[in-house]
């Protein structure tokens, strides 16, 4: 049975005198289309979080629920917004890096320490810690996850309204077998990210 | 984004739902031009409302119904103005609401709409 996520992480950078702990995580890296998105959160010492454990593992409504509560009582919020283009131009990687650097450099002030999902940020002036699995294990890794699905998900429900065609609506840029038929019927749109092979397939007929 | 935006951005939505739920009908949000945003514009029975929508995570401060300084309420105007002329709507009535929003989360937070909060400054008030 897997634990909640706790702040057994963030209580050994605190005390080890790190004073600003931001949690970093991203969403949509997997889908083929629309942007990744990336936020970095600094929780209080002392906060109760009601319901709050990896973004997969919660409804639509739980997250929301989840989210409305880190609105009020997070420290700070950094969010960082990369487009298909981007992640065209670079790598799904790299984009998500800079994602995540662009979310970590929205904190005033900056944070000292970093706890990331696996990942490290060359080019950021903090202690970083890459903590596998940390989205279910780590309190401020879970809270940055569940904000950056919660924000990709409105910007995909704002793609809805410019491309209808797609359903992005319900599997917000995934690759369902409903979008993979939309796909191949009315050919990629400019959210797409052309360098996945099933757009690039899409792309060519 | 900081979380001023994200706040920001997340007050829209609640405003923009508020709105509807009293028979306004959003036309735009983030108008934006070289002079800067609207947050939203509405229908409201013919009536062309330009909307300012300020938010506050929680009671500190004194409310955000101070926020709407005079040099925010010219440009809000100024901004009106280039909308109706863009749009083609000159002669249309237009009014100017303030949406105030205390608190973040959904559950908790209060809501109030100010319709008419403040006029035009009477030299921009003809386009």
């Amino acid at each position: 049975m897997p634990r909640d996520p706790d702040d057994a992480f963030e209580c050994e950078a605190w005390t080890r005198g790190f004073r600003r702990v931001a949690g970093v995580d991203e969403a949509g890296r997997g889908p083929l289309a629309g942007p990744v998105v990336a936020a970095a959160v600094v929780l209080p010492r002392r906060c109760r979080l009601d319901g709050l454990r990896d973004s997969k593992l919660l409804s639509e409504r739980q997250r929301e629920h989840v989210y409305a509560q880190l609105l009020t009582v997070a420290v700070d919020i950094g969010v960082g917004v990369v487009d298909a283009g981007v992640i065209d131009a670079l790598n799904i990687l790299e984009a998500t890096r800079l994602a995540m650097a662009q979310a970590v450099r929205h904190l005033t002030p900056c944070p000292d320490y970093l706890l990331l999902d696996a990942v490290v940020l060359p080019g950021i002036a903090a202690e970083q810690r890459a903590v596998i699995k940390g989205d279910r294990l780590c309190r401020s890794i879970a809270a940055a996850s569940i904000v950056a699905k919660v924000l990709r998900d409105r910007l995909m429900s704002r793609a809805h309204v410019r491309y209808p065609q797609y359903g992005f609506l319900a599997h917000k840029g995934y690759g369902t077998a409903e979008h993979l038929r939309q796909l191949q019927r009315y050919g990629p749109c400019d959210l797409h990210r052309r360098s996945f092979a099933p757009v690039r397939e899409a792309a060519v007929r | 984004m900081s979380i001023r935006a994200v706040i920001g951005s997340e007050g829209e939505r609640a405003a923009a739902e508020f709105l509807e739920a009293r028979g306004y009908r959003i036309l735009e949000r983030n108008y934006r031009t070289r002079l800067g945003e609207i947050d939203l514009v509405a229908d409201e029975g013919g009536t062309l409302v330009f909307v300012e929508v300020k938010v506050r995570r929680n009671d500190r401060f004194g409310g955000p119904a101070a926020a709407i300084t005079s040099a925010k309420q010219a440009r809000i105007a100024r901004l009106a103005q280039q909308y109706v002329v863009s749009r083609r709507l000159g002669g249309r009535p237009c009014r100017f609401d303030v949406v105030l929003i205390w608190g973040a989360d959904p559950r908790t937070r209060r809501i109030e709409l100010l319709p008419g909060a403040f006029d035009a400054p009477a030299n921009r008030s003809t386009a």
